[in-house]
C-alpha cells in the first residue's frame, strides 16, 4: 500500500501520465482514500495551472535593441 | 505533439519570420528572449550566457529562412541555443555544476513532513480558494510567485520554464539540456511543490 511519502514524491509524474499502470492504479487508490493526498494534488495541479496564467516575461526595449544591432541585414516585408 | 509543416507555411507570422521581417524577428526576441537566457544559463552558467543567447539569435536569423517546421518554433529556437550554449562549453572547456539533484529539497518532500510510518505529520493546509483565476487575482501573490521562479537553481528553472511554461516533452527537455528524464522529472516536481509552498505560505499569512 502506498504511504503519503511516497505519494507526494509521485504526485507530478501522476499528473504527468508518467508512471506505469501499477503505480498510476497505487496513486489513484491513495487519493481514493487519503484526504491530504487529495488536497495535495489539487493544489500541486492549482499551482501549475496559476503560473500558467501569469503574463510572460518579455525582454525590455534595451535587450530588443541590443539583438537587432546584431543582426546586419534587415528586412521589412 | 509534432506540427504540421505543411499548416505551419500558412502560418503568417512564421511566413513574415521565414522572409527575415524585421518586425516579426523583433516579436520573437520578445517573446522568448528572457527564456533563452534560463536555458543558457542551465547549460553554460551565468557569465557567459547573455553572450551565447546574443550568438544564438544571430544564428537563428540567418536560419529563418531555412526553417522547414518539422518541430514548433520554440522548440527550434531553443535547441539553436542549447547546441550554441553546448558548443562554448566545450570550446572552453569548462566544467558548469549540474549537480542540481545534490539537497534542494522542498520542505514538503522533506522526512520531517512525515510521521516514520509515512503518513502525513503535516499535512498540506486548507486554501482560502483553489481556483487558479481567483488566486491569479492577487497581485501579491503573483509577485511572490516571480520571485520564488527567479530564486530557483538554474536548471530547476529550466525544466519547469520548459515543461510548463513552454509544454516541451520530457524527451525535447532531455535533449535540450542534456539531463537524464528521472532527472527532468525529479527537478520539475521539486520546481512545482516549491511554488505550491509559496501559496500555502502566502494563504496563511498574506506574505511571501
Amino acid at each position: 500500500m502506498l504511504k503519503c511519502r511516497e505519494f507526494a514524491n509521485l504526485a507530478s509524474d501522476y499528473l504527468d501520465k508518467n508512471l506505469g499502470w501499477k503505480e498510476s492504479f497505487s496513486v489513484k487508490i491513495h487519493i481514493f482514500i487519503c484526504v491530504h493526498c487529495r488536497r495535495f494534488i489539487r493544489h500541486l495541479l492549482s499551482t501549475i495551472h496559476i503560473v500558467q496564467g501569469m503574463e510572460r516575461e518579455l525582454a525590455s526595449s534595451g535587450e530588443i535593441k541590443e539583438i537587432i544591432s546584431l543582426i546586419p541585414e534587415r528586412k521589412q516585408v | 505533439m509534432m506540427p504540421d509543416p505543411q499548416n505551419m507555411q500558412k502560418d503568417p507570422d512564421l511566413v513574415r519570420l521565414k522572409k527575415q521581417d524585421h518586425q516579426a524577428f523583433e516579436n520573437l526576441v520578445e517573446k522568448y528572449h528572457r527564456q533563452m537566457l534560463i536555458v543558457a544559463r542551465a547549460i553554460i552558467g551565468d557569465s557567459l550566457a547573455e553572450e551565447v543567447v546574443q550568438e544564438a539569435w544571430v544564428s537563428i536569423y540567418h536560419a529563418l529562412p531555412s526553417f522547414e517546421g518539422r518541430s514548433s518554433i520554440k522548440t527550434w529556437i531553443y535547441t539553436i541555443v542549447s547546441n550554441q550554449a553546448k558548443t562554448r562549453l566545450r570550446k572552453e572547456s569548462r566544467l558548469v555544476s549540474m549537480n542540481a539533484m545534490e539537497e534542494d529539497i522542498p520542505v514538503y518532500l522533506k522526512n520531517e513532513r512525515f510521521h516514520v510510518d509515512g503518513h502525513w505529520s503535516s499535512p498540506p493546509p486548507l486554501w482560502d480558494t483553489e481556483s487558479p483565476e481567483e488566486l491569479l487575482e492577487s497581485e501579491q501573490l503573483q509577485q511572490c510567485i516571480e520571485k520564488t521562479l527567479e530564486l530557483l537553481p538554474d536548471v530547476q528553472k529550466s525544466v519547469f520554464l520548459l515543461r510548463d511554461i513552454e509544454q516541451q516533452s520530457l524527451e525535447e527537455i532531455c535533449n535540450i539540456l542534456q539531463i537524464t528524464n528521472s532527472n527532468v522529472r525529479v527537478l520539475l516536481h521539486r520546481a512545482r511543490v516549491k511554488l505550491m509552498q509559496v501559496i500555502d505560505q502566502y494563504q496563511e499569512t498574506g506574505q511571501c
